[in-house]
């Protein structure tokens, strides 16, 4: 079967037309004579079609009311519909071999669109459908769409529906629904979607309907590899600013480390996101850090999305529908981190057939399963990955490396259970985990588990609901198992959400609305004795806090080319007790020696903080394709991660704002441009942040097992600017995205005199690299096989470095610059990969490819971090540490059946 | 870590294979000049040391004395003049002072230019003993000169101690440090030659130092704990007999959190879990000029050693080595078997304890 009539099988089994009788080809050639005196054109019209085996479809409400006399004598239907029709201003379309449409003859002639629109893959894909009962009168129609995969039936989010007649355009939410408020007529739709192939409809709309629209996704086994992506032109149509998606196409294609496609590494392809380095947790958005960034995964808060030390996150890219990342405009449904929200969701599970994907690599394989319960009703998934890394442990040449163990895993499962077409239900858990220990020197672990039930339920044409309650926790251990001290440490969150969503439709307003709960239980800091060590156990416990918003925010088309994007967010943060709250002579002077005294809150408010976010974002298209905008965001942020090493880890401490630690607060400006020309789409952004209350860490902080980590905080503002440029282009045999971005990140420290870093100058930040240049190629060498190249650039982050060194009781020691007054050596790296498709056909059952890929192809030594060693009668040196030093070579099996 | 280290601890990331360690040169920049004060006041008689140096380039290895500071030692009652015995260093010699413990010291500095350095007033603590020091060979593998880990023969030391004081909630702070001394006898090389024998003081490799906190202790009693390994043993060096000496300081709790801050600064292993690095502030403030940093620490310390000694049959008995002055390889004896004094740091001058 080939890939064309493969597609129109999928696309015209459930389009709704009413009959399903199919008439002969020979309709319109068929001879007519008949007479017909003083009657209505709609009788002639349904005479005709009874008796010639045509089917004509009509709006009566476009009909004159006069009454016309025929007659006719062996005159073609063809040449009967044009005598009939034409001095009427109306015309007649054939969309079918045996099916016509009455159109208005001052309506945009289809075929005029077809060549001028460029999107358009060919005219053999126009669709045509038929939508409303059989006939209405000058009725304003309501068509309630849904977009669905045509692979698992899944919802297509984010595409879009454009009608080329009237510009106006909309996208499809979050359940892939979307409703249409139209005149009866007919209209050429363009819909279009990041992931899936484009497709034009006719549809000739008589009246309100259901509409199902079925769309193929741009799979990566199959013959066409397109680097999909939010064109320019779809940007240009987007209100929002800084809004990114990342395919499963694109996920896949991006060669990461030891071969496995990665998700959040994926987003590390986009202007402006970076990271610290090789083996750094997180990812960092326009200079700020890795807490800033809100992480979703099914709207579930995720604190620590990354697998071994930040090589792989915790999604598992298999079952991830959709990722979106927002990183200039954030709009009111989305608070409590300043820099962005990535927004991942996971796919429903499949109600119609059961499907096995899965992979085996070099150190980590994967599978995940989904089958219907009920066909058609509800579902299940089950996804694990599973890694087994110790065995390049056990290759090491050192004795301590060989002696440790690094391992990681992850599972997810949901339920989908559609209650009617209306309403519909998931329940889900997810759980990871790692562990890595040195030898038998010491070792950390991390677990976060999530439990979540979400009800979504369309209550009319204009109105529509969602809630969310999960339970979630995040658990950390940092242990050494043997000496004299042998000891293990605990620490972690427990956090539960609630949230009630609304989206309203009025007119050319959308508007959604909203309240939302988060609870987060900081769950005690324990120190516990191994074994019969002289650890004295110990134990703190840790903060309660609450965080209440309740927004609305509102899309509104003031014209065709103008379309603003407004919201307001209001949030109330309360730290609930018991907790001991210190008092300080001085609340500029922090520290232990000036604690006057303490307050016990036994349970109730310790302190409250709260304040109003505006979010606001324009988008204004000059022309077609070509789009200016602009935006402005206040966030707030009463969740910090406390880190006191040169990156952070995965065991860093989460603290809630508290009387003395006040929460972040950032002031985001950004405007820009997109444009496409012909296959290039380009981007130019400019951004500019302002921060107030950031932390930063004293010298030498100590934030373990401390009840009082505000004598350890410093407390300053930021300030993150910067501009972006990227190019993309789309082509079948070579595909791509280039991209350059100057950003600066800056922190100033000025408490007191005592307290401040820098003699209270501006210091760049550990997130500030103030180049980064990406390259991402692809380029399908043929039907089977293509080859994707990465390479990126990065100014080196700075450090704080010696330059100088004295000596004390025998003891040589270095003397430190100001706090990050020297930089790492610039980063760079040149990734290769390639992949066979071992079975190329779209319709086989079983689809499986290798890939290959060299991670660091010319092996450069990027230095993670220098540090200071001295040796038995050398003097002090410095060394610098790649976490990669070498090529990384892999090779790994994927299958799907 | 806030509770206590005594004994460093070796980090490597997980990726063994994958990561690369290389020596790394940073671009030498000019900046200020700043003065390190290096002394300590001890329980002992003395003599009582300070040295007062410009911070060196990074890696230089020499000491750059500042001349011409008057250095006065006060404590409740008196003032203690200290001579500048070379340039830079200023000495209370030998049986003029001991550090009382219980009495508060601090010294002060002026400096060519009139301003007035002081350390900050600590009072010196109590002497806690040391119960005993062991010492054994071990095979244990350490990474070569060449790079290469094998296994090798080393010397572990390890202490043990009571303080049965942690049960009253005593809280002190320990500053464990190792010296090395060894007697190298000549051999008679000639009729005239009268054999002597030479003593050699080997400065500790004081990275290594470990630090004990009461308060961080369940127990009152350490036992075995490891103080210091010495690998690339050498046959020169233990043919004659080889002391061990630990000196256990008991220090102030601004001293202790001091030396915790250097133990962070001079034992990175680069991952991720190593703290930023700064400057350390000392306890020498420039009362003149007070926004001027001074580096180093002025210490006060109460000392208790206890040696552990190695003959030569312990050494020889494990290794393949050989006397090098053994009458079986006389064609092969070096120059110091007949004269010692040829050894680096060598002195007739035998410790009173030796």
């Amino acid at each position: 079967m080939t890939k064309q009539r493969s597609n129109h099988v999928w696309i015209f089994v459930l389009f709704i037309l009413s009959s399903i009788n199919l008439w002969g080809q020979a309709g319109l050639d068929e001879s007519v004579s008949r007479d017909y005196e003083e009657e209505k054109l709609a009788y002639i019209l349904d005479n005709l079609s009874e008796r010639h085996q045509l089917y004509i479809r009509y709006n009566e409400s476009l009909l004159p009311n006069s009454r016309y006399t025929y007659s006719f004598k062996n005159v073609s239907m063809r040449d009967v519909l044009r005598i009939l029709l034409n001095d009427k201003g109306l015309h007649f379309r054939e969309y079918q071999p045996d099916k016509v449409i009455v159109v208005p003859a001052e309506m945009v002639d289809v075929d005029s669109i077809l060549t001028s629109t460029p999107s358009m893959i060919n005219n053999d894909k126009l669709q045509v459908v038929e939508l409303g009962g059989k006939s209405q009168q000058g009725k304003k129609c309501k068509i309630i769409g849904s977009i669905i995969d045509a692979r698992d039936f899944s919802p297509v989010s984010s595409a879009l529906i454009i009608n080329s007649n009237t510009g106006a355009y909309l996208s499809s939410d979050q359940g892939g629904g979307f409703i249409i408020e139209i005149d009866t007529g007919t209209y050429l739709f363009q819909i279009t979607s990041i992931s899936h192939e484009p497709i034009s409809v006719s549809a000739h709309i008589v009246g309100s309907d259901v509409w199902e629209i079925i769309l193929e996704p741009k799979a990566y086994l199959i013959d066409e590899v397109i680097i999909s992506g939010s064109t320019a032109q779809d940007k240009a149509k987007e209100t929002i600013i800084g809004i990114e998606q990342i395919s499963r196409r694109e996920i896949k294609q991006l060669t990461a480390f030891m071969g496995g496609a990665d998700v959040v590494k994926s987003i590390l392809s986009l202007a402006g996101v970076t990271t610290t380095g090789d083996g750094a947790s997180g990812f960092n958005v326009r200079g700020g850090s890795i807490d800033q960034n809100l992480i979703l995964q099914d709207g579930t808060i995720i604190f620590n999305p990354s697998h071994v030390l930040g090589f792989f996150s915790t999604f598992n890219p298999d079952i991830v529908r959709n990722t979106t990342l927002a990183k200039g405009h954030i709009p009111a449904n989305y608070g409590g981190r300043i820099s962005s929200v990535l927004d991942i969701t996971i796919k429903d599970a499949n109600a119609k057939t059961t499907t096995v994907n899965g992979s085996l690599g070099l150190i980590s394989s994967k599978i995940s399963l989904e089958t219907p319960i009920i066909e058609n009703k509800s579902a299940i998934l089950f996804s694990g990955r599973l890694s087994y890394a110790n065995w390049i442990l056990k290759s090491a040449k050192d004795v301590d490396v060989k002696n440790s163990k690094a391992l990681f895993n992850d599972f997810n499962a949901k339920y989908t259970h559609s209650f009617s077409e209306k309403t519909k239900a998931n329940l889900s858990y997810f759980q990871s985990y790692d562990e890595f220990s040195f030898a038998d020197a010491f070792g950390y672990s991390w677990q976060n588990q999530v439990g979540q039930l979400e009800l979504r339920h369309l209550i009319n044409d204009k109105l529509s609901f969602s809630w969310m309650s999960s339970l979630s926790s995040l658990k950390n251990m940092q242990f050494q198992p043997e000496g004299l001290f042998a000891f293990e440490l605990s620490s972690g969150i427990d956090y539960y959400q609630h949230s009630l969503q609304s989206i309203f439709s009025l007119g050319s307003h959308t508007l959604r609305g909203g309240v939302e709960m988060i609870d987060y239980k900081m769950q005690p800091e324990r120190l516990s004795p191994i074994n019969d060590s002289n650890t004295i156990a110990e134990e703190i416990n840790k903060e309660r806090g609450r965080e209440y918003s309740l927004f609305v925010n509102d899309r509104y088309d003031l014209s065709e080319r103008l379309s603003v994007d407004f919201g307001l967010r209001y949030t109330l943060y309360q730290q609930h007790g018991p907790y001991l709250l210190n008092l300080y002579n001085s609340e500029h002077d922090l520290s232990q020696d000036e604690v006057i005294g303490t307050r016990q809150y036994d349970g109730g408010v310790v302190i409250s903080y709260s304040g109003l976010e505006p979010r606001v974002a324009f988008r204004f298209n000059l022309f077609e394709g070509f789009a200016i905008k602009a935006s402005y965001n206040r966030m707030n942020q009463y969740l910090q991660l406390l880190s006191n090493t040169a990156t952070p880890t995965p065991v860093d401490i989460w603290q809630v704002s508290t009387h003395y630690i006040k929460p972040l607060m950032a002031d985001n400006f950004s405007a820009g441009i997109a444009h496409s020309i012909e296959n290039f789409d380009y981007n130019i952004d400019i951004y500019y942040k302002k921060l107030s209350n950031t932390l930063d860490h004293v010298d030498f902080a100590d934030l373990i097992l401390n009840s009082n980590l505000e004598t350890e905080t410093l407390a300053g503002r930021g300030r993150n600017y910067g501009a972006e440029f990227s190019l993309a282009k789309k082509g079948e045999k070579l595909s791509g995205r280039f991209s350059y971005s100057y950003s600066r990140s800056e922190h100033q420290v000025y408490d007191s005199q005592k307290r401040t870093i820098n003699q209270g100058q501006w210091f760049a930040s550990n997130y500030d690299q103030p180049h980064s240049v990406k390259l991402f190629l692809n380029y399908v060498i043929s039907r089977r096989d293509r080859i994707n190249i990465n390479f990126v650039y990065n100014t080196g982050r700075p450090i704080t470095a010696p330059f100088g060194n004295y000596i004390v009781n025998g003891v040589n020691i270095p003397n430190f610059s100001d706090r990050n007054d020297f930089r790492l050596p610039d980063y760079h790296r040149l990734d290769i990969g390639y992949t066979f498709t071992t079975n190329r056909r779209s319709s086989a059952r079983y689809k499986s490819e290798i890939s290959i890929s060299m991670y660091n192809f010319y092996a450069r030594r990027n230095a993670f971090s220098i540090f200071y060693r001295q040796e038995t009668g050398s003097p002090i040196n410095a060394l610098r540490l790649s976490v990669i030093g070498t090529i990384i070579p892999s090779i790994s099996y994927n299958f799907k059946f | 870590m806030k509770w206590l280290i005594i004994h460093t601890i070796l980090l490597a990331i997980v990726i063994g294979s994958f990561g690369c360690l290389d020596p790394f040169s940073f671009e030498r920049t000019d900046q200020d000049v700043s003065i390190v004060v290096d002394g300590q006041l001890t329980t002992s008689d003395g003599p009582h040391y300070v040295r007062i140096s410009n911070v060196l380039a990074f890696g230089d290895k020499y000491f750059d004395p500042v001349p011409g500071i008057n250095v006065r030692l006060h404590d409740e009652d008196k003032t203690y003049q200290f001579v500048e015995s070379s340039t830079g260093v200023h000495v209370i010699p030998q049986g003029i002072l001991s550090g009382i413990p219980g009495k508060i010291y601090y010294i002060s500095m002026t400096l060519p230019n009139g301003d007035i350095l002081k350390s900050s007033p600590e009072r010196m603590p109590e002497n806690h003993a040391l119960k005993e020091v062991n010492g054994k060979f071990i095979r244990e593998n350490v990474i070569a000169a060449s790079g290469i880990e094998r296994p090798e023969r080393i010397i572990e030391l390890t202490i043990n101690a009571e303080f049965p004081e942690i049960d009253q909630g005593a809280e002190f702070y320990l500053r464990y440090s190792v010296e090395e001394d060894f007697s190298y006898p000549e051999v008679r090389c000639g009729p005239l030659h009268a054999p002597k024998i030479c003593y050699v003081n080997v400065p500790a490799f004081t990275k290594d130092f470990a630090l004990f906190n009461s308060t961080l202790s369940g127990k009152t009693t350490i036992d075995s704990l490891v103080i210091h390994k010495k690998s690339r043993l050498s046959a020169v060096q233990f043919r004659g007999k080889h002391y061990f000496s630990v000196v256990q300081q008991s220090i102030t709790k601004e001293a202790y959190e001091y030396w915790l801050r250097i133990k962070e600064v001079t034992n990175q292993e680069g991952t991720v879990f190593d703290k930023p690095p700064a400057s350390v502030p000392g306890n020498i403030m420039n009362e003149t000029n007070p926004e001027e940093h001074i580096l180093g620490y002025f210490e006060l310390a109460a000392i208790d050693v206890k040696r552990r000694g190695f003959i030569p049959s312990e050494y020889f008995a494990g290794s393949s080595e050989s006397d090098e002055c053994s009458p079986f390889n006389r064609r092969n004896w070096p120059r110091r078997c007949c004269e010692c004094l040829e050894l680096d740091d060598a002195s007739t001058q035998r410790p009173s304890w030796f």
